[in-house]
């Protein structure tokens, strides 16, 4: 969970009531929250935010529908993930059906925003390899990466076994060293063709 | 690159989005969308689907107690109500003939006398003859839906004074009213029934009664002039 102080939680409890009894600012709160939780693990799950901003819209129109129904408003953040986590699959089944993928192997980008691309630098290939992991795994990698969840917390936002949380996690980062080797691997073959290719023509 | 480096990236990666910020104005969008009227969801044709074929299912069950279970069975492609004729006392109209399709089984519904109403099925059809003087086939439905509509479906007078008529669930007993104030009364067979009225006394009125002896409906004796 976000490492919230009690006053942090209550803070969030306490919106989520003032919010249900149709305080506009409390709404306007709790959608911001809940946009930046769709937003930001969307992004990492898929790697396009361009998409990301989509699920989290969706993201917050669902909390803020559903919140009435919220039974105890101290679990918000892990109902909110949970939202999260099914609008992000949707959005990849989506995606999947035009059969798009962030890396265009033929151009050899990223298929994303120009700014975003820009900020991850060299941590391009991280997109990359996260693209081939599992969805589950993704979500999973996300909820501890970017929201700082320990296992027991993730087990409950992805109704699993904590024993099923620290195998995903494990796995997911042993495919993801595995695809960083073949990333590097690739890099020098390119590399090495490069090399070959300039002494031809330096001989030629 | 060891394990190390891959949690490392995955770091960097992760707080470079936590830098992500909503984009405000869709926030309000998601605010005002929120407000309105949640779209149906996916499954809801299914679902309607499911409800109206639960609620099919009800009235079905609803109408299959409104008639005689013979009758019922025999609108759901059971077996002709009554009883069953064959060979030589089947009615000559009904006897298997070259180039002509006889029905498989004919049965005697309800019957006063020599008149008889008689059922049986032909291609599909529900047909009922009215002794020798008329005969009428329609789809199974169609005769539902009129049964369901009114407690009997009358036809008549034809021969003599002669009514028959099919009946729903409820009504027990039809009589002929005359105008000197006897009656005479025929009990519901298999759903139907065969009136024989006396002409000669007058008949004013039908009327069905049920188990009780309360009157369901009744219909005034209009005889065709000629």
């Amino acid at each position: 969970m976000e490492d919230l102080t009690l006053s942090e939680r209550d803070a969030v409890t306490a919106r989520v009531f003032r919010a249900n009894r149709g305080d506009r600012d409390a709404r306007e709160w709790i959608a911001s929250r809940a946009y930046t939780a769709g937003l930001r693990l969307a992004t990492f799950s898929l790697g396009d935010p361009n998409l990301a901003q989509d699920v989290g819209q969706e993201v917050a129109i669902r909390v803020l529908r559903g919140l009435p129904k919220l039974r105890d408003a101290s679990r918000f953040d892990a109902w909110t993930y949970r939202i999260c986590a099914g609008e992000i699959k949707r959005a990849a089944k989506k995606r999947q059906r035009h059969d798009w993928h962030p890396y265009d192997a033929a151009e050899g980008e990223l298929r994303v925003e120009a700014t975003f691309a820009e900020s991850l630098g060299e941590r391009d290939w991280v997109v990359r390899a996260l693209a081939e992991l599992s969805e589950r795994q993704r979500l999973v990698l996300g909820l501890h990466y970017v929201y700082g969840l320990n296992d027991r917390e993730i087990a409950a936002v992805i109704r699993s076994r904590r024993g099923t949380v620290r195998s995903l996690l494990s796995r997911g980062l042993a495919r993801l060293r595995e695809q960083a080797e073949n990333e590097g691997e690739s890099d020098r073959g390119s590399e090495a063709a490069v090399g070959q290719r300039t002494r031809e023509e330096a001989v030629g | 690159m060891n394990q190390a480096d891959v949690q490392k990236a995955l770091k960097e990666h992760a707080k470079a989005i936590g830098d992500l910020q909503p984009d405000p104005e869709r926030i309000h969008v998601a605010v005002l969308g929120a407000a309105r009227k949640a779209p149906g969801r996916r499954w809801t044709p299914l679902v309607t689907g499911i409800v109206c074929l639960l609620l099919g299912a009800a009235v079905a069950t609803a109408a299959t107690g409104l008639l005689d279970p013979a009758l019922e069975s025999f609108l759901h492609g059971g077996k002709s109500p009554g009883r069953q004729l064959s060979g030589k006392a089947l009615p000559s109209w009904l006897r298997p003939a070259p180039g002509y399709n006889a029905p498989d089984e004919v049965s005697v519904v309800a019957s006063s006398g020599e008149e008889r109403l008689l059922a049986y099925r032909q291609r599909g059809w529900i047909c009922f003859d009215y002794g020798s003087h008329a005969g009428e086939c329609r789809t199974p439905r169609e005769w539902r839906r009129d049964l369901e509509k009114a407690p009997w479906i009358l036809r008549g007078p034809v021969g003599r004074s002669v009514w028959f008529g099919l009946v729903d669930a409820s009504v027990a007993l039809v009589r002929v009213e005359y105008r000197e104030g006897g009656t005479t009364d025929v009990l519901v067979r298999n759903g139907g029934f065969v009136l024989d009225a006396d002409r000669a006394r007058d008949p004013q009125r039908l009327v069905a009664l049920d188990a009780s002896g309360d009157e369901i409906v009744s219909a005034p004796v209009v005889y065709p002039t000629r």
